[in-house]
């Protein structure tokens, strides 16, 4: 018994004998073969990663970019950069974009009614002549460079600067025509800056016309973060994503704003809500702004903006004593004819709840203080470069005259007055457009007398990756990189993409090899002495002196006193402002209402150009995975005003205005104000900028009423 | 995770567990009552610690070492014994433990955690020094698996009826320290 | 030359925009979970439930456990009642951990527990039984022990937020991206190592078993052992390798419920119209899923976090087809 093993329960095992083992042998070899091909798995090509910059707006996302040998196949948000590895469609696009089969190969000539593959030098030398053409017979002014939204901010601009300058041209015109120039000069007539809200640090956010969700998605969860840690309150005439979740959502009619802020004011002002002492020592013109927004009583506003009593005087309150009050404000409020004189309305509302003592909540994007009106703004490079220096332009740009406020903030030509001065010479002749990462047919205002301009000038020549509507109607294209493809020495210097993500395809340039090689072209040459852009930001330059019969001085400061804290020719924050009373405008934030009103005929507002997630302007309609996002355009529309129209949620139908029409299809929703229409812009087929009267542009920017036209909508007959 | 990476994997996988068996060649401890035959223990224990957890007088630890032992229960008999309640046998969720009923005839028959070793140089009684008995007054099976013999009532133990919980190692003087309780062979070590 | 030939300064003429947001906080941490804010409380409550049990009972049994109450037909109270309904039992009612608990003589085994038991000693049908609950939950439901019940979890959000707080003192920390098919080979490597070893691996690494065979001698014996480390060392790995690395790309439990769960109905979906493809949730989600290019495959432990963060609401949790599989 003693050494034996105690037979211990068992159930079943798996015993093995020997014939087993070798049944199982041939088995078990297969499994192992099996896995070792799984382990050495198919063999790849060499895979490279880079870290670069999306330079789709101007959030500048880190990625990192995943080649495979030539190819460029994914680009995803780079965790280790500023942007923590957020990247939204556009960026993931990148790839798509860069391999995409549409791409340009080669410069386009135009012969007739079609275009002709030709060579770089023979592009080049072409245009040159003909430049050379229109330059000796109606002067260096009648060429236009316009540029688009990739080239905001983009230190290119500042090289483009010196090319015009070297040409003779004054007549460089950016997306500053029509984009956020407004915003700017409302916030900087007001306080000396633009400015940005500080998420963490403001208490109640406003976003009065913008829509961050879909002009900046990386942002939007910390704006709706605002609703749980703070207020936030929506003013916008459709119900977006963010006034779903706002804390009040206000459905102002179309054009209505300024007034709305005047009636706000008012409250504030009639209950005492606004910080005495502040507006005493701090501020100038409140007298005049009390007599004005007395004018604005919220009952009367009430009717007039479709916003209700109740609303108005609580928010208000709300704005007042909630602070640190910043408002984000957008085009919403922009394209208008009041769109400055309504930022200004905003502005001063803002600064009206201002408080002694309390910290600035915004981020200053500009220096605060006198200096805003040194620097070159939008560009960030100064335009005099290295030596040699070009010689100064004697002609004026076009709007110098009529728009001389935009002038100041811009130092560039107000482009929607490039029609009037092709077709019918005002103020001079202007025969020639270089075109340079924009599509200006599709997307500036006046899309109708755009396309009888490029018939009457002698040249048109468009720079761009893909052949856009703009690029059709060109007597010559050159096929320009993405920026994934050329090295870009970013203004911020945080993130440089050395040699670019992937290797320029086909026969595309960079921006600014184009730009070098034409001006070599041209003659001019000696003033891009530089082999790479990189070199070109590198030259020493000469300081900037800024035109003293052009350029406002802030009255100086009396002897003795603090140096001033807003950078206003007051250096006080202006609740009137010394510069528009200057200039022959309202020092006082008035509203004058639109001046085309909805009647019988045309019963609603028409509000065009909001912006969609899916598309930037008009980029994007080629690439499919964004097409797919939004594969067709639509008019939005409130349920009553379908009914009324006889026309229903997915129909296509017109909208007609009393300057043209256009045909998309219908969706009806009760997110969108009763009065209005909404429609998109950017679309190469259903141009809706043809709806609007060009000659409907705010006096002061210049900048055109998309946002307050008037149309119906109506059913398409059927044929 | 591609069909060729996952073709491999289960191919592994199956011809792992197609290969024959190999258990361990010897435990280094004593294991709780009702464990599996050294070796296939090792299989067998997930280190759930649940008879640790059951354990009255905590009697069952894991070793602090940095070894693949680490995740096996084991008695030191020497510091705390098995009182043989059986509760570890009711809770062990992989067989590791075999179930056996809390009774004496049921432990007697079924339960073999060691062999008893007497070293007689250091037993008291055996070597003349005194008169001691704790071993046979603490077994549980005293009589069968321990008797009294001599004028000196020395313990002789018998293996084969002894269950090797361990309370005479537990039990024995700290001077003496005779009897202990060595864990079975491995199944390789035999013939 | 009156020009200066000094370098000018770098063309910081004014902050941008850009400058602006890199002051906003845009982190993981950062996004507000404000939506399905039950689900993630009912998230919460499951994985603080996990936690208790894993401390509470071994607190439990070292209070009851009294050797008054023993001897070889001993058993209090719980072990009459037991007795009278027929399970013959002296033991507490309930014991282990969550890998493996017995509840009232109701087994419940974690499957990569079982397979190693049945790949080193043996099959038998009793495994697979006590194991199958689990199989069946994980098939319905995915890869959702990870997210519900695993206590790992409250380590993986402390290093989470440690990554945070180093990140905002300055520290640079990489975030190592091994593919996730790497969790695959860790499961096959223990697995066929157990089979030719012959002992059990998997209760070394595998973090339930590790946490709650750690958290028992913590409190029985005041000491820990090799587990401690193993679990120091996953912390050390998701906190300055590679954000949620252990669980994303080395955990062998992980890679095999992603296995069984492959077929699960239950998954999040994205409701295109809403996206606004802003990235919150591929940024907030800890297992690298990309919801937003609906890149979602049986690597999602279905937390609900992605559900929670989306500023528009177009993501939800619900039935629906197959997961299409997504790349490595």
């Amino acid at each position: 018994m003693s050494g034996e093993r105690v037979p211990v329960r068992f159930v079943q095992r798996l015993g093995m004998s020997r014939r087993e083992l070798l049944k199982v042998a041939p088995v078990a070899g297969a499994a192992g073969a099996a896995l070792g091909l799984g382990l050495v798995g198919r063999q790849r090509p060499r895979v490279a990663h880079t870290r670069g910059v999306c330079r789709y707006c101007l959030v500048h996302c880190g990625v990192r970019a995943t080649t495979e040998g030539s190819r460029l196949v994914r680009v995803e948000g780079d965790v280790d950069s500023r942007t923590k590895g957020f990247l939204c469609l556009h960026g993931h696009a990148i790839p798509e974009v860069v391999h995409s089969d549409r791409r340009l190969r080669l410069p386009l000539a135009r012969e007739g009614d079609t275009f002709r593959e030709v060579g770089w030098d023979e592009a080049l030398s072409r245009i040159a002549a003909r430049l050379q053409a229109v330059r000796a017979e109606f002067g260096p002014e009648a060429l236009m460079v316009q540029t688009g939204w990739p080239l905001v901010r983009h230190p290119l601009v500042g090289l483009l600067h010196r090319f015009c300058q070297a040409f003779g041209t004054p007549n460089l015109a950016t997306v500053g025509s029509f984009c956020e120039t407004a915003g700017r000069m409302g916030k900087a007539l007001t306080v000396g800056s633009k400015y940005a809200p500080s998420f963490h640090r403001v208490r109640t956010l406003v976003l009065w016309g913008a829509n961050p969700t879909h002009s900046l998605p990386i942002v939007s969860h910390l704006v709706a973060e605002k609703r749980s840690t703070g207020s936030l309150i929506v003013v916008d005439p459709v119900r977006t994503e963010l006034a779903v979740i706002a804390n009040e959502h206000l459905r102002v009619r179309p054009g209505t704003d300024g007034a709305l802020a005047l009636a706000m004011m008012q409250v504030i002002v009639d209950e005492g809500l606004f910080d005495r002492a502040f507006v005493d020592s701090e501020t100038v013109g409140f007298d005049e702004l009390r007599a004005l927004v007395a004018r604005y009583p919220p009952e009367a506003v009430a009717a007039l903006t479709t916003v209700p009593r109740e609303q108005i005087v609580r928010v208000a309150r709300t704005l007042a004593r909630e602070a640190p009050t910043s408002v984000w404000e957008g085009l919403g409020i922009e394209h208008h004819e009041n769109g400055v004189q309504t930022v200004r309305a905003v502005a001063v509302l803002e600064a009206l709840c201002r408080r002694s003592g309390q910290p600035e909540v915004n981020d200053l994007l500009t220096p605060v203080g006198p200096r805003f009106l040194d620097e070159p703004l939008p560009a960030l490079v100064r335009p005099t470069t290295a030596e040699p220096v070009p010689p100064p332009v004697r002609a004026r740009p076009l709007g110098y005259q009529r728009f001389p406020l935009f002038e100041v903030f811009n130092r560039e030509a107000q482009g929607n007055l490039l029609a009037r001065a092709v077709l019918e010479d005002d103020p001079y002749p202007v025969r020639a457009l270089l075109v340079v990462a924009a599509n200006t047919l599709v997307t500036a205002p006046g899309s109708d007398q755009l396309r009888a301009a490029a018939a009457r000038l002698s040249l048109l020549v468009t720079v761009d990756p893909f052949l856009t509507l703009t690029a059709r109607l060109s007597d010559f294209v050159l096929p320009a990189c993405t920026f994934a493809e050329a090295p870009t020495v970013d203004a911020t210097d945080e993130e440089v993409a050395q040699g670019g993500m992937v290797a320029p395809q086909h026969g595309a340039w960079p921006d600014w090899k184009v730009l070098f090689e034409l001006a070599r072209a041209l003659g001019l040459g000696r003033y891009f002495p530089w082999g790479s852009f990189r070199e070109a930001m590198e030259a020493p330059r000469r300081p900037y002196r800024p035109d003293p019969e052009h350029q406002p001085r802030p009255d100086p400061p009396p002897a003795g006193a603090p140096p001033p804290r807003f950078g206003t020719l007051s250096g006080k924050l202006e609740l009137a402002s010394g510069l528009l009373r200057r200039h022959g405008y309202d020092a006082v934030p008035s509203w004058t209402p639109p001046g085309e009103q909805p009647d019988d005929d045309f019963p609603l507002v028409l509000v065009t150009g909001p912006r969609t997630r899916a598309f930037i302007n008009s980029q994007f309609h080629q690439v499919p995975s964004v097409l797919g996002k939004m594969p067709e355009p639509e008019v939005l529309l409130h349920p009553d005003r379908a009914r009324a129209a006889q026309v229903a949620d997915g129909q296509r139908v017109a909208i007609v205005s009393p300057h043209g029409r256009v045909e998309m299809r219908l969706r009806v929703t009760e997110d969108v104000h009763p009065d209005a229409a909404v429609a998109p812009a950017g679309w190469e087929t259903a141009n809706v900028n043809v709806l609007h009267h060009p000659g409907r542009i705010d006096p002061i920017s210049g900048f055109p009423a998309f946002r307050s036209g008037i149309c119906r909508i109506e059913p398409l007959r059927s044929v | 995770m591609n069909r060729r990476g996952l073709l491999g994997a289960a191919g592994a996988v199956a011809a792992a567990a197609l290969l024959p068996r190999r258990a361990r060649a010897s435990s280094p401890a004593l294991r709780p009552p009702g464990a599996l035959p050294p070796g296939e223990f090792e299989q067998a224990c997930i280190g759930c610690f649940r008879c640790a957890e059951v354990c009255p007088p905590k009697a069952i630890r894991f070793p602090a070492l940095l070894s693949l032992a680490a995740v096996q229960p084991f008695i030191d008999a020497r510091d705390r014994a098995c009182i043989l309640c059986m509760r570890c046998t009711e809770v062990c969720p992989t067989g590791a433990l075999l179930p056996v009923p809390a009774s004496s005839e049921a432990v007697a028959r079924q339960v073999r955690m060691g062999t008893p070793v007497l070293e007689r140089r250091d037993c008291l009684p055996w070597n003349g020094r005194g008169v001691c008995r704790l071993c046979f007054y603490v077994c549980p099976y005293a009589g069968t698996a321990v008797e009294l013999v001599g004028p000196r009532q020395a313990p002789l133990f018998h293996a084969e009826t002894c269950v090797g919980c361990g309370l005479c190692e537990e039990a024995c003087p700290g001077e003496a320290r005779a009897i202990r309780i060595r864990p079975p062979e491995g199944a390789r070590s035999r013939g | 030359m009156s020009a200066t030939s000094a370098r000018p300064p770098s063309p910081r003429a004014a902050p941008s925009a850009a400058g602006g947001l890199a002051r906003a906080r845009l982190h993981p941490v950062d996004v507000v979970l404000r939506r399905a804010r039950r689900y993630q409380a009912l998230r919460r409550a499951s994985l603080a439930l996990s936690v208790a049990v894993v401390i509470g009972l071994p607190l439990w049994h070292l209070s009851a456990v009294g050797a008054a109450s023993a001897g070889l037909s001993g058993g209090g109270p719980w072990a009459a009642i037991a007795r009278a309904l027929g399970f013959p039992r002296s033991a507490p009612p309930v014991v282990g951990a969550p890998p493996a608990i017995d509840l009232f003589g109701l087994e419940l085994l974690d499957p990569l527990l079982a397979l190693g038991v049945a790949l080193a000693h043996g099959f038998r049908l009793s495994l697979l039984l006590v194991a199958l609950p689990a199989l069946v939950v994980v098939a319905l439901l995915g890869r959702f022990f990870c997210g519900w019940v695993c206590p790992y979890v409250p380590l993986l959000a402390a290093s989470n937020a440690l990554r945070w707080l180093l990140g905002r003192m300055g520290m640079r920390l990489p975030d190592l991206r091994l593919p996730r098919r790497t969790s695959l080979w860790v499961l096959v490597g223990i697995l066929v190592a157990t089979a030719v070893l012959g002992t059990q691996l998997a209760p070394l690494v595998y973090p339930p078993a590790v946490i709650g065979r750690e958290a028992f001698r913590a409190v029985f014996f005041g000491s820990l052992g090799l587990g401690a480390l193993v679990v120091g060392a996953a912390f050390a790995f998701d906190t300055f390798v590679s954000r949620a690395g252990f669980c994303r790309s080395l955990c062998p439990g992980g890679a095999l419920f992603s296995l069984v769960g492959a077929a699960s109905p239950v998954r999040v979906r994205r409701v295109a119209e809403r996206c606004t493809d802003c990235t919150v949730c591929d940024v907030v989600c800890n297992l690298g899923q990309r919801p937003m290019t609906d890149g979602l495959d049986a690597g999602c432990e279905r937390c609900g976090k992605c559900v929670s963060a989306c500023p528009t609401g177009a993501l939800t949790m619900g039935l629906g087809t197959i997961l299409p599989r997504s790349g490595p």
